[in-house]
């Protein structure tokens, strides 16, 4: 008579098949996808900003954030991105590496508020949050969830992490980051203490939403 | 002490990946003594063999996380413990925790690993009071070495690293929303 240790690893390698094995590329080559799909979204249905039409009509570049500001959003997007291939894994775990990126353009946004602050006082805050920041949340968010959902469905489900709050908090601040890079080329709202305010928040919300369900979701 | 060939160990996990079920087969054989150990030494010799299966079954399920360019040790460790957490989490039950590199040692990890054990539990902790518990229980050093090291008084130190223990075994025993992402 067979023992029940057995009769599993009878159940366990009868049939057996070649497995597909768990790979980062894709996970990259999505959220660039995911990227230019955004990109052509807000093009299409939001349009581009100002300063942008002239640079592609050949006018100079004046401001420097039409450029900064979606990259400040590409580089905290890819670090998490970063974070969360690390983290896929069993033997995964975060590197103070991983978010150094974004540890530093929160320091150089949060760094240009006070600069902002000490020089003009808090008076102007009223003028720079005056630009429909709801749409700027609202775009955000809803993109950088839509985001996570296509992330779960190809690639987030396979993973096995030690570390599901993390990931899941990891995902969604790749998502949206990603989401509030794309949205850059349309909002001409530049101030610090709106970055902060409305796309951090969005941000920040769509990590703690994706860290809740990475909880559920990313057990095994 | 189970001995293992952790090369082999990782070719027979390659082939396993292949499709190779006889490979897969030996892997799992060789594993379960192994496993075996690893639960006995942490939950003190009582329920591992239900552990060993439930490992086993997730080893399967997520075979294809392991990555054949990496060593298999950390790979197979790293689904030991994360069983291990999951078990205690759900039944409440107190394991013990020995707080040194031998834990690890005894199931044929290398030091690095078995290090990353004890770090992994000691990050849990406030910097102080790992740093006080790293100097006295892990380099050995007595009560009064620590307290001049770090400028507390005798008495504050075994305060800390009792405190700390008892924090310790809550992680990794009972406590579910501390130990809620590890």
């Amino acid at each position: 008579m067979s023992s029940p240790d057995d009769v599993l690893l009878d159940s366990l390698t009868s049939g057996l098949t070649p497995v597909k094995r768990l790979r980062s590329a894709p996970l990259w080559i999505g959220a660039a996808v995911g990227l230019v799909v955004a990109l052509i979204y807000i093009f299409v249905f939001y349009g581009p900003r100002g300063d942008i039409v002239a640079l592609m009509r050949g006018g100079a570049l004046v401001n420097p954030m039409v450029i900064g500001k979606p990259a400040i959003f590409l580089v905290m997007g890819f670090s998490a991105l970063w974070a969360v291939a690390d983290l896929a894994r069993p033997e995964g775990r975060l590197k103070l590496l991983h978010l150094l990126p974004v540890l530093a353009v929160f320091g150089l946004v949060l760094g240009n508020l006070l600069s902002e602050m000490a020089i003009f006082g808090t008076d102007n805050f009223a003028r720079q949050l005056n630009g429909g920041g709801h749409v700027c949340f609202i775009t955000i968010l809803c993109g950088g969830m839509a985001g996570l959902v296509a992330m779960w469905r190809l690639w987030l489900r396979r993973t096995a992490t030690s570390h599901p709050v993390l990931l899941g908090a990891m995902s969604g601040l790749a998502a949206a980051s990603l989401m509030a890079a794309a949205y850059a080329i349309h909002c001409n709202m530049d101030a610090a203490i709106y970055l902060l305010l409305f796309y951090g928040t969005a941000v920040a919300v769509s990590s703690a939403i994706a860290a809740l369900l990475g909880a559920k979701l990313l057990k095994w | 002490m189970p001995t293992y060939n952790s090369q082999e160990w990782q070719d027979l996990m390659r082939a396993a990946q292949a499709g190779d079920a006889q490979a897969y087969r030996s892997l799992l054989s060789a594993l379960r003594p192994w496993l075996l150990s690893y639960f006995r030494r942490r939950l003190h010799g009582s329920e591992g063999e239900d552990l060993v299966q439930m490992t086993l079954l997730s080893l399967h399920e997520k075979r294809h996380t392991y990555n054949p360019d990496a060593p298999f040790m950390p790979w197979i460790a790293a689904v030991a413990r994360h069983k291990l957490i999951d078990y205690v989490r759900k039944t409440g039950r107190h394991v013990h925790v020995e707080l040194n590199e031998e834990l690890g040692l005894a199931d044929g990890m290398q030091p690095d690993l078995a290090a990353r054990d004890v770090a992994v539990l000691l990050a849990q902790l406030p910097k102080d009071q790992a740093r006080v518990i790293s100097l006295h229980k892990l380099q050995d050093m007595s009560v009064d070495e620590v307290s001049r090291a770090t400028g507390k008084s005798p008495s504050a130190v075994k305060v800390i690293v009792h405190r700390g223990l008892k924090k310790l075994q809550a992680l990794v025993g009972v406590s579910k929303r501390e130990a809620a992402d590890e």
